[in-house]
């Protein structure tokens, strides 16, 4: 495990909010690596810290203290800019909300990341005609977002999140807002990605979706609780993933 | 809940308050300078008993035929008292501190039986009835616009001698409000040797109107009044004009500025309805009516619309006192405008009108249902499927972002479209008609219908003009010195129910000498010719081709029209002549037009020449002609135009403020996602000012041509009923108009900058559904 490539580390991250007067710590000291290639999925009761944690790994938010070091780069150091290109270039994010640009139809809202970086409009062009055939969306391509299903909308924003070719995907509940089918589409999705060597970190509460990952990780009050290891998703063994997983939630009284 | 609609959106409310209140001014001040004219000029009238008619009758220089027509109209049943009054016309130079008074003065024998009581401003009325030889009552216009107090000099260059009164008293009468109108410089005796003239004041009975006592006098007598009648309303009105102007520009202002109010209040509440949709939705589930929720809505607006309106209108009883103040100096007044009712109007009108705005705005209500209480109301798009066209990397780019804007949200871009455009033609209006009156002094030939010569000499009394021409034409400095006349008054023939139509003639010897702007025809060549002003025609109903009679006093005789020309002066009366049509009369030039060799300093000649004639002329530079009529046109609007300008900028760019604000309120979302996807703060601030950029460019470029397309249009509309104007010449001066327009740009730049600073603390950690 040591020998593989970590591409965030955080070191005594810590992230306290203050409510009424009081310091709440959410985030405790964590020390934690996520690694190249995983799909780390971060699991937890609600108020456990999981999204918290997940704002700090990607930048979306600042650090109370410690570090965040993201492809070897202090991120909680970053100006406004340089954060920026970072996010650009090596982050990706989908979330429960989708967030979609309303007044840009699919093709430009899968575009719209690809501002200022040095490739050229054709392989752009390509890159997104291949996503959108993979995702099984070629047809919605001059479609806006209202337009679109949920799960549409889900795969869309996926596509927009990979386009720059992220060092990691960063998914905050990405089936949280979809009915089951619409979600299965989605999960599958990453499952694809990840098959294809995509980082991806995600924060579920959904069993279904969890199993999709090769490592998660348990959060109470603000620290890891514990770690499973699952290996590369396959789908004749989802039941026996989905077995294993309940298992391990149900030792730490989920 | 409509209170904490204060405390949640201080900014919002605060501009919005703002609009209301500009617009409120602008409209209660410029009500109340129109409404609170009258009153203090009637309580003159009232306060002086003055003469109810003023008498100029046409052999004016004979003391025997003036009386005479004064005992006939004493004998009128309608006529109480008709009082003859001893003047001199002064046309020569007056100065008092070194500087020279412009105005159109008499020195007049006071004698309080013709005046009446005259309201004492400033001096001791007892001293009034006791003048010294040296001493003279001024009226207040004249100690108002020539900062002349109590105990200063005025001296009259005449040809032999200069004669100095010391200022004994200050006075103020209905017949002496303006510099740019006759008034009447009071001494005691008139100096010995000067040319005398003499006018009558008549008193009536009762209240009779101008044409009925013409009408009375020549059925009494079987001809025409021997003279020309100035009522007291005339003069009121004429005093009045200057002031009613600025009233007039200033209520078209306001009542744009106030839909443009409206439209931003619309936009402020849809925002508002946007933001609020979730709010809304939990009070419908927990009982609310769209009726309640609508009315907590409508207090807020009352109460915002309330404050602003009577803080504005109370802000313009100050505004309103100082631009008055100004004209009510003349008749030693000062100006108390009282705004209870016109502000009750105003505050009902803006009432309503915001009112029937947040009704049509909050009618929509209906369409939150309890169900967005989960999520709030996400607005639907009705954009059809649209290909990706362009450049990719032009498309996310400031310029990209912005034109997206404006395509795919055209109901916000008119909105900024329309404020800008009424903005736009707002300054830009406000700008070129600062320059025209800015350059209405070096533009006298035209408005006034004057020989565009450089130099103009007044003879003054004593001597004459063929003795000035002798002088002149020897210098070699000059080119041409061209006679003319430009005193006196002639009475067209009068039909039955009319009122007294008067022309002051221009005379000239050939007009082929001078080149005199014409509208319409061509400048009479012969003495049975004539060029009539258009405000002549127009009231006489008069065309070229048509004849028009004039009486000369002791016979009448008709002349062809030839030629319409407009004219200021004596408020568009005025007529041109050759000198062939006095031909049955003693006629004399009084002015010589003086046109200087190339390259020559026009301020030295006039003193080369004033030296050179030796007191037998008033030299003055052509521009300073008539300096007077020129300045009552222009300085009220040269001090209040810039302040429009301002106010107008002021309230478009707080308007393009709001507006952009509210985008950013309403797109908080979108401007999140663009953050996480790697745009900076910067480059979502540089797509609103390309956005306010694109759209204020458009509107630059499709109104400034247009409004100078009409401005020309617009003016004759609006003046050409005062003065007959047939045309409104405009020079444009395009480096004005370029640099206003770049100014009033950089603002609206400066605003969206400002107003977009909210992006800065947009986060992409709001995209988070917690």
């Amino acid at each position: 495990m040591e020998n593989r490539n970590s591409i965030i580390r955080t070191e005594v991250l810590c992230k306290s909010f203050l409510v009424d007067g009081e310091v709440n710590n959410i985030i405790k000291n964590m020390d934690l690596d996520i690694y190249e290639g995983d799909f780390t999925v971060i699991m937890g009761s609600s108020g456990s810290g999981k999204s918290t944690l997940l704002y700090s790994l990607s930048g979306m938010d600042q650090v109370t203290t410690g570090k965040v070091l993201l492809d070897g780069e202090d991120i909680t150091k970053m100006s406004e800019k340089k954060m920026a290109g970072f996010r650009k270039e090596k982050i990706g994010f989908v979330f429960q909300g989708i967030n979609l640009i309303p007044n840009l139809n699919v093709y430009e809202n899968i575009l719209s990341p690809t501002y200022k970086t040095k490739r050229n409009k054709k392989e752009i062009e390509e890159e997104i005609d291949s996503l959108l055939e993979r995702f099984d969306m070629a047809e919605q391509k001059k479609k806006f977002p209202t337009q679109l299903s949920g799960g549409q909308r889900q795969r869309i924003a996926i596509c927009r999140a990979l386009i720059n070719h992220p060092k990691i995907l960063f998914a905050d509940e990405p089936t949280g807002a979809l009915n089951s089918s619409q979600g299965k589409h989605v999960l599958d999705v990453f499952s694809q990605i990840h098959q294809d060597g995509q980082s991806v970190v995600m924060v579920t509460h959904d069993l279904k979706a969890a199993c999709r990952g090769n490592r998660i990780l348990f959060l109470r009050d603000g620290r890891i609780d514990g770690e499973l290891h699952l290996g590369r998703y396959q789908k004749e063994e989802e039941k026996d993933r989905e077995e294993q997983l309940y298992h391990f939630l149900q030792e730490r009284g989920w | 809940m409509w209170l904490k609609n204060f405390r949640n959106r201080k900014l919002q409310t605060l501009l919005v308050g703002i609009i209301i209140l500009l617009c409120a001014l602008l409209l209660s001040t410029s009500m109340s300078i129109l409404l609170s004219l009258r009153e203090p000029m009637e309580q003159l009238v009232e306060e002086c008993q003055s003469a109810d008619a003023l008498i100029y009758p046409n052999e004016r220089e004979n003391p025997q035929k003036v009386k005479e027509v004064a005992k006939r109209l004493e004998a009128l049943d309608e006529v109480s008292k008709a009082k003859c009054l001893q003047v001199h016309y002064v046309t020569e130079k007056i100065t008092s501190k070194d500087k020279e008074v412009t105005t159109f003065t008499n020195l007049t024998k006071y004698d309080a039986d013709v005046f009446g009581k005259i309201r004492c401003v400033e001096g001791n009325t007892e001293d009034f009835q006791n003048l010294q030889e040296d001493e003279c009552i001024i009226p207040a216009c004249i100690s108002v616009d020539n900062d002349i107090m109590l105990g200063d000099t005025l001296t009259i260059h005449f040809p032999k001698e200069e004669i100095s009164y010391t200022v004994k008293g200050i006075y103020a009468d209905i017949y002496s409000t303006s510099n740019a109108f006759d008034n009447y410089i009071l001494v005691k005796e008139l100096p010995d040797q000067i040319p005398e003239e003499m006018l009558i004041r008549i008193y009536t009975t009762q209240l009779f109107t101008e044409e009925q006592i013409l009408d009375c006098y020549e059925e009494t007598y079987g001809h025409a009044l021997e003279g020309q009648m100035n009522t007291k309303e005339n003069a009121l009105e004429a005093s009045l004009l200057a002031v009613q102007i600025l009233g007039g520009i200033l209520l078209a202002i306001g009542v744009i500025m106030l839909f443009t109010c409206c439209l931003i209040i619309n936009f402020v509440l849809r925002s508002i309805m946007t933001a609020d949709a979730k709010t809304i939705a939990i009070y419908k589930t927990i009982g609310y009516d769209n009726y309640t929720i609508r009315n907590l809505y409508e207090k807020f607006y009352i109460v915002l619309t309330t404050l602003s309106v009577w803080i504005g209108v109370g802000v313009s009883v100050v505004v309103a006192n100082q631009i008055l103040n100004e004209l009510f100096a003349n008749i030693g007044m000062e100006a108390n405008v009282k705004v209870g009712k016109t502000g009750l109007f105003i505050y009902v009108i803006i009432l309503l009108l915001v009112l029937i705005t947040v009704h049509l705005v909050t009618s929509r209500m209906k369409n939150m249902k309890p169900i967005h209480a989960l999520g709030g109301m996400s607005p639907t798009n009705t954009t059809k499927n649209q290909h990706f066209k362009g450049n990719y990397r032009f498309a996310f780019s400031p310029m990209g972002i912005a034109s997206r804007m404006v395509m795919r949200d055209k109901k916000g871009a008119i909105g900024v479209l329309f404020v800008a455009i009424v903005s736009v033609i707002g300054i830009n209006f406000g700008l070129v008609s600062l320059d025209v009156a800015l350059n209405m002094k070096e533009n006298n030939d035209y408005w006034l219908g004057v020989y565009k010569s450089d130099i103009k000499i007044t003879v003054s009394s004593g001597a004459t003009v063929e003795e000035l021409l002798e002088e002149l034409e020897e210098d070699g400095n000059i080119q041409k010195a061209v006679p003319c006349r430009m005193s006196g008054v002639l009475i067209v023939e009068r039909e039955k129910n009319r009122k007294d139509a008067v022309v002051y003639p221009f005379v000239y010897g050939d007009y082929e000498e001078v080149d005199m702007p014409i509208v319409e025809g061509r400048n009479p060549q012969n003495g049975k010719e004539i060029a009539l002003a258009g405000k002549v025609a127009e009231t006489l109903q008069k065309d070229v081709g048509d004849y028009i009679t004039l009486n000369f006093g002791q016979f009448t005789k008709s002349f062809l029209i030839t030629g319409l020309y407009q004219t200021y002066y004596n408020l568009g009366e005025s007529c041109r002549l050759t000198k062939d049509a006095f031909e049955e009369v003693p006629f004399s030039y009084d002015t010589v037009s003086v046109y200087l060799n190339d390259n020559q300093d026009i301020p030295g000649e006039v003193e080369r020449i004033e030296k050179l004639l030796n007191g037998s002329g008033n030299v003055i530079p052509r521009t300073e002609q008539f300096a007077s009529i020129m300045e009552m046109i222009s300085q009220p609007q040269e001090s209040a135009i810039p302040v429009v300008i301002l106010m107008v900028v002021l309230i478009g760019s707080i308007n393009i403020f709001c507006i952009i604000m509210l985008k950013n309120q309403k797109e908080v979302k979108v401007n999140s996602i663009y953050k996480c996807l790697g745009y900076t703060s910067g480059h979502l601030m540089a797509a609103n000012v390309c956005y306010v950029s694109l759209l204020a460019i458009v509107s630059i470029l499709t109104a400034v041509p247009i409004l100078l397309y009409l401005y020309p249009m617009i003016m004759k509309l609006t003046l050409g009923t005062m003065f007959g104007l047939l045309e409104y010449r405009v020079n444009y001066n395009m480096v004005h108009i370029i640099l206003g327009n770049i100014a009033v740009f950089g603002i609206f730049m400066l605003s969206t900058f400002i107003s977009s600073g909210g992006i800065r603390k947009v986060h992409v950690r709001d995209l988070v559904i917690e």
